[in-house]
C-alpha cells in the first residue's frame, strides 16, 4: 500500500533534463560515455575531435586546446567551457588549462557541443559555441573500481573510484595519477604528470531540496621547453595546482518550476621556474614566473512555467575576476561583472518551437552587451524538423588584451605595452539552417550557417622609433571575419554497435576593420615612400590577412564505429581526418598544419559483468595505427618533425 | 496534465438512489483508519462530503473501540486486518487487491473491497496509448509481487514483451536495473518497498533517463519526481465509489463484489516527455485511448 501513497524527492528537474536536438535552439553535439569508451581517448580535449569542425590543437602536449572557427592562438578564448556549470576559462587569458582541470575523463557522463553563439542559455564568453561537460552524478550506484594504464610514450596511469549513499546523502571520491612522456620529447619537453582528486556528493534536505557539494584539486608538473633553445625557453619544470568549490542547491516547487542558487570558486597557480629572460644576449635568469588567477561565481537560475506551452528559464549571477603574474603585468587586477539573463521556450502552435532570449552584461571594465538570440523549430513531421535561427554574442576583451605589460626582450622578445585605444567587445551574429531528422535507428542532423565577427582583436604594434623594426605590441580591435559552412553529423545504432559520423567543411575570409597601428609615424625609413603604418598594413595583409582563409581546415570529419565482436570481445575504431590548417598566431614563414587520416582502435575484452563488481576489462589502445605523418600546432622551426607516433597502451578496470 | 473522472455524474446517481430509497433510515456507518496519515483523514473527509448529510458516520481510529455500526469501512491495510478478524459487515478502501486477497475473511456479499489499485491491463493501456513503439516491458522486483500473474497474461493478451528482473544478492538494485534497462523499451513499476523507496528512486530515475527508457509509476509522486506517466485513482474517485457501494449496501444490505476503480486519472510528466523525444498526447485524449484499450 505504501507504494502507493509514497512521497518522493523530484528527481528529474528541469535543469537535469535536457532539450531534445529537435528542439534545441543550437546545433549540438552530444558525445556520450559510451561514445567516450570507444573512442579510447584519455584526455579530454581529444573528444572533441567528435564535434564537427573543431580543432584541436596542442602547444606541446601538456598545453592542448580546441576551437570552433578559425582566427584562434593557443589560447583559443571565445567558447564557454562549463563542467557541471562551472565556467572553467580563466582569466587573465581567457583559455582553458585544459591538462590542469581537477577532472577525470572516466567522471564524464555526457559532454554538449553548442555549436554556434549562446550567451542567452550558458552565459558569458559564449561565443563561437559552448562545450558544456556533465560529470555522473553521484547518485549513480557505481561499484568501486581501480583502472591501470600503461604504454609508450611513458603512459602510467592510475585512478581509484569509492561511491556510497545513504537515504540523504551520497558521494563520489576518485584520485587518479597519469602521467606521460608527451609527444616528442625529444624536440619539445611536454611530458605530464597530474594528481587529481575530486568529490562530489548530493544532500537530500527533503523532497523538494536538494544541495550538491563537490571539490577537486589537480596538482600537474608539466615539462617546458624547446630543443636548442637553451636561452629562451630551456627544458625545465612548470608547476600547477587547479583547485575548485562548488555548493548548488536546488529547489523544487509544487508547480513543477524549479529554483537553482550556485556558488563556485575555481582558482590556478602556476610556478614556471626558472623562466629564461634576455632573447638576445643569452642564458640568464629572471627568477620564478608566478601566476595565480581566480573566479567566484554565484548565480540563481529559475525555471518557470509560465502556461502550458511557455517556460522560461531566467535568473543573474555575479562574478569576481583576479588575476596575477607580476612578470607580465604591473600590478593585480580583478574585475566584478555582473550578468542577468532570460530564456523563453514557447510552443506558440502545434510542431512549432520558439525559444527566444537574451543575457544583459557588465564585464566590470567599462562593457555593457547584451546578447539576444531567436530561434524557430518545425516539426514537420514528428520526426523531421527544420530550425532557422539568428543569434549573437559579445566576447570581452581579457584581462591580457587590456593590461598586459613587459619590457622588451624580457617576458618575450616584444615589449607589450596597454592599448590607448579602448578595446571594444568583440561581437558575433550567426544565421543558420538547420535539420534533425530520425530514420529508424538513423539520426541525421545538419546546418548551413554564416558567422560574422566583427571587431576581433588582435597584436597592434607600438611604433618604437628607436627601432622601428621592432615595434611594441598591444591589443586593438582590428579584423573582422566571415564564417560560414556546413556540418553533418549521422549517428546509427544497431544490436550490436554503432557508427557515428560527423562532417565540416568551412571557409572563412578576414578584412580589416580599422586600419592597424594606434600610432602613427612619418618615419619613411622602409621601402621608400611608405610611412610605418602603411608598412605594418602591408605586414598584415600578407601575414594575417591573406592567411585568414588558412585557419580553417576546408574539410574536416571523423567516423567512430563500436562493434560487439562477441559476448565479452568489443571493438571500435575511430577515424579523423581533416585538411591542412593553420592557426592565426603561428608565425607566417613557418608551414601550416599538414593534413591528418588518423586511425586509432580499441579492442577490449571483458570478464565478468561489464561495470559490476567482480567484473572488469582489458583493452589494447592504438592510436595513429597507420602512422599517418601530420603535423600539429607549434611555433618552433622544427615544427615539421612534430609528429604524433603510432603508440599504445594497455588499460585494464577492476569493479568491486 | 491531469484528466478529471466523472465526478459530476457520480454524484447525481447518489442523489437519485438516496433521494428514492434509503434516506428513511439513515445507516450507521463507522470509518476505521489504520492511522493519522494524511491520505486516510483525505479520503474519509471526502466520502463524508459525498454521503448524504442524515448518514450517522463515525470516524474512528484502528485501536479504538469498535463503535456499533451497520457497516465497517477499513481504510487501509491495518484497518482491514483488524477487521478481517471480525465477522462485521466491512468494505475495505485503500487496499491494493493483492492485499485484499491475503487476508483470511473470504469475500462475501457484507465483506467486500475497492482496491486502491489499478488492474494490469489497464497500466499496459496507457503505455500502449503514450508509447505506441514500446514493445518490450521491464518489470523488476524483490519477491515476485501477486500483480505478476496477472501481468504476464495481459502481456500476452497486448503483445507485449515482458521483461523480469529480480533482484537479490546475486542481482543488486544497480546491477539489475541496468539489465532490466539494456532490454527494455519501458519500465512499468510494481508495487514494491524494497525496490522503490525514497533513497533509491534518485538512482533508479537517473539511470533509466540515461538510459533514455521512460518509466511509468505508480501515482501522481512518481511523476513528479521524474516518471514519464502514472495511472492512478484519486481519493475523490475513490470516495465516490466507495459511497456508491455504501448506498448499494444500505438498500439491499449486500455490497458490490470486489473491485477496481472505475474512474482513473493520467498524469503525464511532460518535460520528461520532452526530453526523451515522446509525443506527448493530450491527457483527454490518453483517458479515452487507456478507457478504450482496457
Amino acid at each position: 500500500m505504501q507504494s502507493y501513497l509514497q512521497e518522493f524527492p523530484v528527481v528529474l528537474t528541469a535543469s537535469r533534463l535536457s532539450q531534445p536536438l529537435s528542439e534545441s535552439p543550437n546545433s549540438m553535439t552530444i558525445i556520450e560515455r559510451q561514445m567516450i569508451k570507444a573512442s579510447g581517448f584519455r584526455s579530454v580535449v581529444d573528444l572533441f575531435r567528435l564535434v564537427p569542425g573543431m580543432y584541436v590543437g596542442n602547444a606541446g602536449a601538456n598545453q592542448p586546446f580546441v576551437s570552433l572557427n578559425g582566427v584562434t592562438d593557443q589560447y583559443s578564448r571565445r567558447m564557454q567551457v562549463l563542467v557541471d556549470g562551472r565556467s572553467v576559462y580563466l582569466p587573465p587569458f581567457g583559455g582553458v588549462d585544459w591538462s590542469g582541470l581537477p577532472l577525470r575523463v572516466e567522471d564524464i557522463e555526457r559532454i554538449e557541443v553548442v555549436r554556434g553563439p549562446s550567451a542567452a542559455s550558458h552565459g558569458t564568453n559564449s561565443f563561437y559555441g559552448v562545450i558544456n561537460i556533465i560529470t555522473k552524478d553521484s547518485a549513480f550506484l557505481e561499484p568501486d573500481s581501480i583502472s591501470l594504464s600503461s604504454g609508450e610514450m611513458g603512459v602510467v596511469d592510475a585512478a581509484v573510484q569509492h561511491s556510497g549513499a545513504n537515504e540523504r546523502f551520497d558521494y563520489r571520491l576518485s584520485y587518479s595519477y597519469r602521467a606521460d612522456d608527451g609527444d616528442n620529447p625529444e624536440i619539445l619537453n611536454d611530458s605530464t604528470i597530474n594528481r587529481v582528486f575530486t568529490m562530489r556528493s548530493n544532500f537530500r534536505i527533503n523532497s523538494t531540496d536538494n544541495v550538491e557539494f563537490q571539490f577537486g584539486v589537480n596538482a600537474g608538473i608539466l615539462g617546458k621547453g624547446t630543443k636548442g633553445q637553451s636561452d629562451k625557453d630551456p627544458f625545465r619544470t612548470v608547476k600547477t595546482l587547479n583547485d575548485f568549490q562548488m555548493v548548488a542547491w536546488r529547489h523544487a516547487w509544487d508547480s513543477g518550476d524549479e529554483s537553482k542558487f550556485a556558488y563556485y570558486r575555481i582558482g590556478r597557480n602556476a610556478t614556471d621556474s626558472p623562466k629564461p629572460i634576455n632573447w638576445n644576449v643569452g642564458p640568464s635568469l629572471l627568477g620564478a614566473d608566478i601566476s595565480q588567477s581566480t573566479r567566484q561565481d554565484i548565480e540563481i537560475q529559475n525555471t518557470t512555467q509560465l502556461w502550458q506551452e511557455n517556460r522560461i528559464v531566467w535568473g543573474g549571477g555575479i562574478r569576481y575576476d583576479f588575476a596575477e603574474q607580476p612578470l607580465i603585468f604591473s600590478s593585480t587586477h580583478g574585475l566584478n561583472q555582473a550578468r542577468v539573463f532570460v530564456h523563453d521556450e514557447w510552443r506558440p502552435v502545434e510542431a512549432t518551437v520558439v525559444n527566444i532570449g537574451t543575457m544583459f552584461e557588465d564585464d566590470g571594465a567599462g562593457h555593457k552587451n547584451s546578447s539576444p538570440r531567436i530561434s524557430l523549430n518545425y516539426h514537420i513531421q514528428p520526426q523531421h524538423t527544420l530550425r532557422v535561427s539568428y543569434a549573437t554574442a559579445t566576447r570581452n576583451p581579457v584581462m591580457a588584451e587590456m593590461y598586459l605589460m613587459a619590457e622588451k626582450n624580457q617576458y618575450w622578445s616584444r615589449a607589450y605595452v596597454p592599448p590607448i585605444m579602448e578595446l571594444r567587445p568583440e561581437k558575433i551574429t550567426t544565421r543558420e539552417l538547420g535539420y534533425v531528422g530520425h530514420f529508424g535507428e538513423l539520426t541525421l542532423d545538419g546546418r548551413l550557417y554564416h558567422e560574422n565577427v566583427r571587431d576581433i582583436i588582435g597584436l597592434d604594434f607600438y611604433a618604437d622609433l628607436s627601432d622601428p623594426t621592432k615595434p611594441s605590441s598591444s591589443f586593438k580591435n582590428l579584423t573582422d571575419g566571415n564564417f560560414k559552412g556546413l556540418e553533418i553529423s549521422a549517428d546509427y545504432r544497431w544490436d550490436t554497435g554503432r557508427m557515428n559520423l560527423n562532417y565540416a567543411r568551412q571557409e572563412a575570409s578576414c578584412y580589416f576593420s580599422s586600419y592597424p597601428t594606434q600610432y602613427f609615424s612619418s618615419n619613411t625609413n622602409y621601402t621608400n615612400p611608405i610611412t610605418l603604418g602603411q608598412y605594418l598594413g602591408a605586414i598584415y595583409q600578407s601575414d594575417f590577412l591573406n592567411l585568414c582563409r588558412e585557419t580553417v581546415p576546408t574539410n574536416s570529419a571523423s567516423v567512430l564505429l563500436t562493434q560487439k565482436m562477441s559476448e565479452t570481445f568489443d571493438f571500435s575504431t575511430g577515424y579523423y581526418f581533416r585538411d591542412s590548417v593553420r592557426v592565426m598566431d603561428v608565425y607566417s614563414a613557418l608551414p601550416a598544419e599538414s593534413s591528418m587520416h588518423r586511425v586509432d582502435f580499441r579492442l577490449a575484452k571483458k570478464f565478468g559483468k561489464e561495470e559490476r563488481p567482480g567484473g572488469g576489462e582489458v583493452a589494447v589502445i592504438l592510436k595513429n595505427v597507420f602512422q599517418d605523418n601530420y603535423t600539429g600546432y607549434g611555433n618552433v622551426a622544427q615544427m615539421a618533425n612534430l609528429l604524433f607516433k603510432r603508440r599504445a597502451y594497455l588499460t585494464a578496470n577492476i569493479y568491486f | 496534465m491531469v484528466c478529471t473522472g466523472r465526478q459530476v455524474f457520480a454524484t447525481l446517481g447518489i442523489f437519485f438512489v438516496c433521494q428514492t430509497l434509503a434516506c428513511a433510515n439513515p445507516l450507521r456507518v463507522t470509518l476505521v483508519l489504520s492511522d493519522n496519515t494524511p491520505a486516510y483523514k483525505e479520503l474519509g473527509s471526502e466520502i463524508r462530503s459525498v454521503l448524504p448529510k442524515e448518514y450517522d458516520l463515525k470516524v474512528i481510529g484502528v485501536d479504538e473501540g469498535m463503535a456499533d455500526a451497520e457497516l465497517y469501512i477499513a481504510m487501509g491495510m491495518k484497518a482491514a486486518e483488524t477487521l478481517a478478524h471480525s465477522a462485521k459487515p466491512t468494505l475495505n478502501i485503500l487496499i491494493p487487491r493483492a492485499g485484499f486477497e491475503k487476508l483470511k475473511r473470504i469475500p462475501s456479499s457484507s465483506y467486500s473491497a475497492i482496491f486502491m489499485d489499478q488492474p494490469m491491463r489497464r497500466h499496459l493501456a496507457l503505455i500502449a496509448s503514450i508509447l505506441p513503439n514500446a514493445t518490450s516491458v521491464g518489470v523488476l522486483y524483490d519477491t515476485p509481487p501477486s500483480e505478476l500473474e496477472s501481468l504476464r497474461k495481459q502481456a500476452g493478451v497486448m503483445h507485449f514483451d515482458l521483461q523480469e528482473q529480480k533482484v537479490d544478492q546475486e542481482h543488486l538494485l544497480a546491477g539489475a536495473l541496468s539489465d532490466l534497462l539494456q532490454v527494455s523499451d519501458v519500465i512499468l513499476v510494481l508495487p514494491d518497498n524494497n525496490i522503490y523507496r525514497s533513497d533509491t528512486i534518485r538512482n533508479i530515475l537517473l539511470e533509466t533517463y540515461r538510459a533514455h527508457v521512460p518509466m511509468v509509476g505508480l501515482s501522481a509522486n512518481y511523476v513528479r519526481a521524474g516518471a514519464l506517466c502514472a495511472i492512478y485513482s484519486t481519493p475523490q474517485q475513490i470516495a465516490y465509489q466507495a459511497a456508491e457501494a455504501i448506498e448499494i449496501f444500505a438498500n439491499t444490505g449486500r455490497l458490490p463484489i470486489s473491485q477496481y476503480t472505475r474512474e482513473f486519472e493520467i498524469s503525464v510528466n511532460n518535460q520528461v516527455a520532452r526530453s526523451l523525444g515522446v509525443q506527448v498526447k493530450d491527457a483527454d485524449q490518453l483517458r479515452v485511448e487507456v478507457g478504450r484499450r482496457q
